[in-house]
C-alpha cells in the first residue's frame, strides 16, 4: 500500500502547454517534488517558469500530460490543488483583497469555510509567524514592499498548504526587504515547509536551496544540486557564475 | 508610490462605521436624493451635515479639499457646459447655474467619499447579497462579489491613472495641443494596465480558493443605534421633503 508520506507532493508527467494563440510555453516537462525540499527555480524572462508554476496551483491546466498534487490530478480537483499548493504572485498588490492585514489573511480560510474560531487561530498564528501582528489593523496598500510580500506569505500560511511557491518574491524590494523575506523563507523551510522559489536573482538565495531547476525556452533543461546547476546558467543566457566571484555557499543576502 | 487617498474604506469604530450596512446605504440614497432635488438651501444643509459625517468617517477636511481637486477638472467641465447652455439668460445667471451644478456634483462625490470610508467591502458584499437573494434567476453571490471587489479595486484604478498621468507629464504630454491625442495617451495605457491587473487579481482570487457564496460578516442592527440613525436620517428626509415642496 502507498504511504502518503512517500507520495511526492508534486508529480508532473510529460507536461506541455500551448496557449490559444499557438505559443508553446511548456514542452514535455517531467518533475517531482517531495516534502521539505527547498527548490530554486530559475531561467531567463519568458523561459516558462511562471507558466509552469501556475500549473502546480491549477490556475492553468495542461494541454498535454498531467500534474498530480499529493496524488490528485489537477484536472480532476482544482480546488484541492489550490488548497494544497499556496502561491505568492510576483505583483504583491494584485493579491491584496482585504481592507486590513487581518482581513486579507482571513480571506483564504474563509473561502475554505472553516469555523470562525479556527480562522482566528490561523490568522493569529500567520501574523505571528510573519511578524505582522503589530500591523494587523493596518491598510495593506500602505505597507512597504517587503511587508506586502510577508503579508502574501502569511495569507497562504493561514490556508495550511503543503508547499509554498513564490514567484519572483524579491522583485522591486530593497536590500532590507529582500533580507526580511529571505529570512522568513529560510525559517519556514527549517520548520518543515516545502518551498519552491522562482527567481532569476540566484545570488540572493541559492545558498539555501537543496535543489535547483533551470528553464529555457519552455523546457526544463537542468535539475540537480545548485553546485551542479549554477556553473551552467551562463550557457542559458543568465549571468555567468564566474562573474559572481563567490562560492555557491556564499550566494545569499543573509550573510 | 504616492497613493491617492480617496474612495478607500477606513477602518474605524465611529457611529457611522458601526451602523448596519442597510442603514448606511439608506443614508447615502437619502443624501444623494437631497442633492439631486436641486434645492440650494438643502445643499447648504447637506454640506454642513457632511462635515461631522466626514469627521466621523475619519476623513479630515483638508484631505477632502485635496482629494476633491482630483474631480476639480470634471466640476469645471460641468460648470462650463451648464453655464454655456443657459448663456441667453445673462452672464450672471449662467454663472450661478454653472456654480450650482458643479457644487451638486462635488457634493455627490463627497457623499461617495464618506460612504466608501465607512462601508467595509465585506458589508457591501453582504448587503448586495441580501438585496438580490430573493430575486429568482439572479446569482446574488456573484453580484455581491462584483460590488465589493469594485470597492476594493476603485482606489487601485485611481492609483494607476495617477501613475500614468505623472509618467505622461514626465514625457511632455502638456506640449501636445490636441486634447483627443492627450486623452488617447492616457486612456490606452490605463485600459491595458487595468485589464492586466484584473487578470492578475482574478488569478489571485482563484489561487486562494475564492468562493462567492461565503458571507464574511453579519448584519448588526442594534436598537441602541436607533437614536443616532434617526439623527442622521431625519434631516435628510426633512430636506428632501422641503426640496420637493420648494420646487
Amino acid at each position: 500500500m502507498n504511504n502518503p508520506e512517500n507520495t511526492p507532493i508534486i508529480h508532473v508527467e510529460n507536461l506541455s502547454h500551448t496557449f490559444a494563440n499557438g505559443v508553446r510555453a511548456l514542452k514535455n516537462i517531467n518533475f517531482q517534488a517531495r516534502r521539505g525540499q527547498f527548490i530554486l527555480c530559475t531561467g531567463r524572462n519568458g523561459s516558462g517558469k511562471t507558466v509552469f508554476m501556475r500549473h502546480l496551483n491549477a490556475l492553468y491546466l495542461p494541454t498535454e500530460g498531467k500534474v498530480l498534487i499529493a496524488g490528485v490530478n489537477t484536472r480532476r480537483d482544482q480546488a484541492f490543488a489550490r488548497r494544497t499548493i499556496g502561491m505568492v504572485f510576483q505583483d504583491a498588490d494584485s493579491q491584496i483583497v482585504g481592507q486590513t492585514v487581518r482581513q486579507d489573511i482571513s480571506f483564504g480560510p474563509e473561502n475554505l469555510r472553516l469555523p470562525r474560531e479556527e480562522i482566528e487561530l490561523r490568522v493569529d498564528k500567520a501574523l505571528e509567524t510573519m511578524e505582522l501582528t503589530s500591523l494587523a489593523d493596518q491598510r495593506p496598500h500602505l505597507l512597504s514592499g517587503g511587508e506586502k510580500r510577508r503579508l502574501a506569505i502569511a495569507a497562504l500560511l493561514a490556508m495550511n498548504p503543503l508547499a509554498l511557491i513564490l514567484d519572483e518574491p524579491f522583485s522591486n524590494l530593497d536590500y532590507h526587504g529582500v533580507r526580511s523575506v529571505l529570512r522568513h523563507l529560510v525559517r519556514l523551510h527549517g520548520e518543515g515547509h516545502t518551498i519552491i522559489l522562482v527567481t532569476h536573482e540566484i545570488e540572493k538565495a541559492a545558498a539555501h536551496a537543496g535543489r535547483m531547476i533551470l528553464f529555457d525556452k519552455g523546457s526544463l533543461v537542468e535539475d540537480g544540486e545548485p553546485s551542479s546547476v549554477i556553473p551552467k546558467v551562463g550557457a542559458y543566457g543568465m549571468r555567468p557564475f564566474e562573474s559572481y566571484g563567490q562560492e555557491i555557499d556564499s550566494l545569499t543576502w543573509l550573510k | 508610490m504616492a497613493e491617492i487617498d480617496i474612495l478607500h474604506y477606513r477602518r474605524g469604530s465611529s457611529k457611522l462605521h458601526n451602523f448596519d450596512p442597510r442603514l448606511k446605504i439608506l443614508l447615502m440614497i437619502a443624501y444623494i436624493s437631497v442633492i439631486l432635488s436641486g434645492s440650494p438651501p438643502a445643499w447648504t444643509v447637506t454640506s454642513i451635515l457632511l462635515v461631522p459625517c466626514s469627521y466621523s468617517a475619519g476623513i479630515r477636511l483638508m484631505s477632502i479639499r485635496r482629494e476633491l481637486k482630483v474631480f476639480g477638472f470634471l466640476a469645471a467641465v460641468i460648470f462650463l457646459s451648464r453655464a454655456v447652455g443657459v448663456l441667453d439668460t445673462g452672464a450672471g445667471a449662467a454663472a450661478v447655474t454653472g456654480i450650482l451644478s458643479a457644487w451638486s456634483f462635488l457634493l455627490i462625490v463627497w457623499t461617495g467619499m464618506v460612504f466608501t470610508a465607512v462601508m467595509d467591502p465585506r458589508e457591501l458584499h453582504l448587503l448586495v447579497y441580501w438585496i438580490f437573494r430573493p430575486v429568482p434567476g439572479v446569482s446574488a453571490g456573484r453580484l455581491a462579489a462584483q460590488a465589493s471587489f469594485t470597492l476594493v479595486l476603485l482606489p487601485l484604478i485611481l492609483d494607476s491613472a495617477h501613475e500614468i498621468r505623472e509618467a505622461r507629464k514626465a514625457r511632455g504630454v502638456e506640449l501636445r495641443k490636441n486634447p483627443l491625442k492627450r486623452l488617447h495617451s492616457l486612456a490606452y495605457p490605463l485600459l491595458e494596465k487595468l485589464l492586466l491587473r484584473m487578470e492578475e487579481f482574478s488569478l489571485a482570487l482563484e489561487a486562494r480558493c475564492f468562493d462567492e457564496d461565503v458571507l464574511r460578516v453579519d448584519f448588526h442592527l442594534h436598537w441602541r443605534d436607533t437614536g443616532w440613525w434617526i439623527l442622521y436620517l431625519f434631516p435628510a428626509i426633512a430636506m428632501l421633503s422641503a426640496g420637493a415642496l420648494l420646487r
